[in-house]
């Protein structure tokens, strides 16, 4: 079967012009109806005092951003996941990044600490310190690693520290502490002020930059670990780095937004399926097409039960997972 | 380039050493053939002369460079090696897979140079997989894919060529296709290194074989003179007949059947 493919330079223009659409739409739609050109105009204004510009400037644009940057480093992160672990059901999550953030964020909102640093803070480490243990686990007596393990590994484990949370929304006893953990655990992009962007966006653009700066070695990778070796490629050191980008962007992400599932599953497959599997433009195409589709959802969220606002993380599963098994229909030409 | 193994030693963890002491050189233009028993560790040398496993005792060197301090992109400037059963799980192209033969050759970020597509169309036409090259590897036949990697071997422009095991799984065919590009490219100049289970095939195209036993080389010369029925009885523990084929004047290998049905 010959592959049509659209250039990388065609597809990457297209994806940019899309998201450019989209992040307008993200910061034109809201609640509070407002103008089109006094959005554009509190855009660019440096600051302002009236209370459309305040909502421009201190709601809607530091959402669409952060949606851009969470979306951005889920889907990078999965595609990473999926390159390694030579498997399309590869995730951000796989060795445990959720289910340790998850636990970090639940035990600092019970224990009071969830004010604005001490969150996401917690989140983030409980998320590195899962991926840490799972990988501690899976490190043999000969320093080889095998990516069975990891995995297995990245599933018991997973499943200690959803126990941890488990155990923190059961002792907790005030019901509105159980709201907020669940309700992160749904995760959801309206926490966030610019403060929080100000960590992830750097983490976030040297992470998939270094990403980019392997994707070549994803692609030998992809033929095995010897093949990749005799391509030049050192397998060991190209997969501890990658492995380390993965779980920081995930990490990061999930620390900012709670566990939004399906977008570092379904963007990077997606994009297989139209762009093929040069890591190259794929991981290119998921740092812009993550960030698209998490706003895209964001928005449904935030308008499809107006005044209530969705967790996003359901939107993303109910837009991603139908989409998802049209294009593999349509495709006919299974998961790989 | 002349590659050299020197006395090498190697035991996987926990377990009896597989090699112990193997010597072999092969300079440019050698066309070699390694033989041995299953679980002889013919693969497991290859791993070590692309030093992709480090050896317990002893050395390789490329033109008296030891591999040990190379980087592996260094090495795969000058040793490809195709390892047995390559396969991938994504849904490349074959130009894309002949293209990462130039991994080694390239800056991470830089675009392919001109000097790039040429080794890659070279090497295509070579294998002959020139029309194959807008096709997902996954659609291709065995022998089809076979000569793919090969491009892609012959697309990192080596000075040696280390093969394990490339005609296997195919029919007769297949095989001698492979095996009249490896021995032209052995004719213009690569040093090429093929570990084969086939003796007939060994003795039609090396022009050396070399017979890995116990551990060490336990004879390395002309196909006839390595090739013998005792020398065969004591590495393969087989009972063989060993003709000349008056046409080609190549040894044949005939299995002498202990029971027949006939």
């Amino acid at each position: 079967m010959i592959r049509h493919r659209p250039s990388t330079g065609r597809a990457m223009l297209v994806l940019l012009a899309l998201a450019v659409v989209v992040a307008i739409a993200g910061v034109v739609v809201g609640p509070v109806a407002i103008p089109f050109r006094e959005t554009m105009a509190a855009i660019f204004r440096r600051a302002g005092s009236g209370s459309a510009t305040l909502i421009i400037q201190q709601v809607r644009l530091p959402r669409v951003i952060l949606g851009f940057l969470v979306g951005g480093s889920l889907a990078v992160s999965g595609t990473v996941m999926q390159g390694l672990f030579r498997n399309p059901l590869g995730s951000p999550y796989i060795l445990g990044v959720a289910s340790g953030a998850s636990a970090g964020a639940s035990v600092s909102i019970v224990a009071g600490w969830s004010v604005m640093p001490w969150l996401p803070v917690c989140a983030f480490i409980g998320g590195l310190a899962a991926v840490a243990i799972v990988y501690g686990l899976a490190r043999g007596r000969d320093r080889r690693t095998s990516i069975f393990t990891l995995i297995l590994a990245g599933v018991a484990v997973g499943a200690l520290f959803s126990a941890i949370t488990s155990l923190m929304i059961f002792l907790s006893s005030r019901g509105e502490k159980i709201a907020d953990v669940v309700f992160w655990l749904m995760g959801g992009l309206g926490r966030t002020g610019w403060g929080g962007l100000a960590i992830l966006a750097p983490i976030f653009v040297v992470g998939t930059l270094i990403t980019l700066a392997l994707s070549r070695d994803l692609d030998a990778l992809s033929l095995g670990e010897q093949a990749a070796f005799h391509l030049g490629i050192d397998p060991r050191r190209a997969t501890r780095i990658l492995l380390l980008l993965s779980t920081l962007l995930a990490s990061a992400a999930v620390a900012m937004a709670g566990t939004i599932g399906f977008v570092g599953l379904i963007v990077p497959h997606v994009l297989r399926l139209i762009l093929g599997p040069n890591h190259r433009t794929l991981v290119s195409a998921s740092a812009i097409g993550g960030g698209m589709f998490l706003v895209l959802a964001d928005i449904l969220a935030r308008t499809l039960m107006r005044p209530v606002e969705l967790p996003v993380g359901i939107v993303t599963a109910f837009i991603g997972a139908p989409f998802f098994l049209y294009l593999l229909r349509s495709r006919g030409r299974g998961v790989a | 380039m002349k590659l050299v193994m020197q006395d090498l030693t190697f035991a996987y963890p926990g377990s009896q050493p597989i090699l112990r002491g193997v010597n072999l050189t092969v300079v440019a233009g050698d066309l070699l053939a390694l033989v041995g028993a299953n679980g002889a560790g013919k693969s497991t040398l290859l791993s070590l002369a692309t030093g992709y496993r480090t050896p317990s005792g002893g050395e390789v060197l490329f033109d008296d460079l030891p591999v040990a301090s190379l980087p592996p992109q260094a090495i795969a400037k000058r040793v490809a090696c195709l390892e047995q059963d390559r396969h991938t799980t994504l849904d490349f192209t074959v130009r894309e897979v002949v293209a990462m033969g130039r991994i080694p050759h390239r800056g991470r970020f830089a675009r392919e140079t001109s000097h790039d597509r040429q080794s890659v169309d070279e090497a295509m036409e070579l294998t002959e997989t020139v029309g194959l090259a807008g096709r997902s590897v996954h659609s291709l036949s065995g022998g089809e894919r076979q000569r793919v990697y090969l491009a892609t071997a012959l697309a990192q422009d080596p000075e040696a060529l280390l093969l394990d095991e490339p005609t296997t799984h195919f029919d007769i065919r297949y095989q001698m296709e492979l095996m009249e590009i490896i021995a032209e490219r052995a004719c213009s100049g690569l040093a090429v290194v093929v570990a084969v289970h086939d003796l007939n095939t060994a003795a039609a195209y090396a022009h050396r074989i070399a017979l890995l036993q116990d551990g060490r080389i336990a004879a390395d010369g002309p196909p006839a003179d390595v090739l013998t029925e005792t020398a065969i009885a004591d590495a393969f523990h087989a009972r063989v007949s060993v003709r000349r084929d008056p046409d080609t004047g190549h040894v044949t290998v005939i299995p002498r059947p202990t029971a027949t049905g006939r």
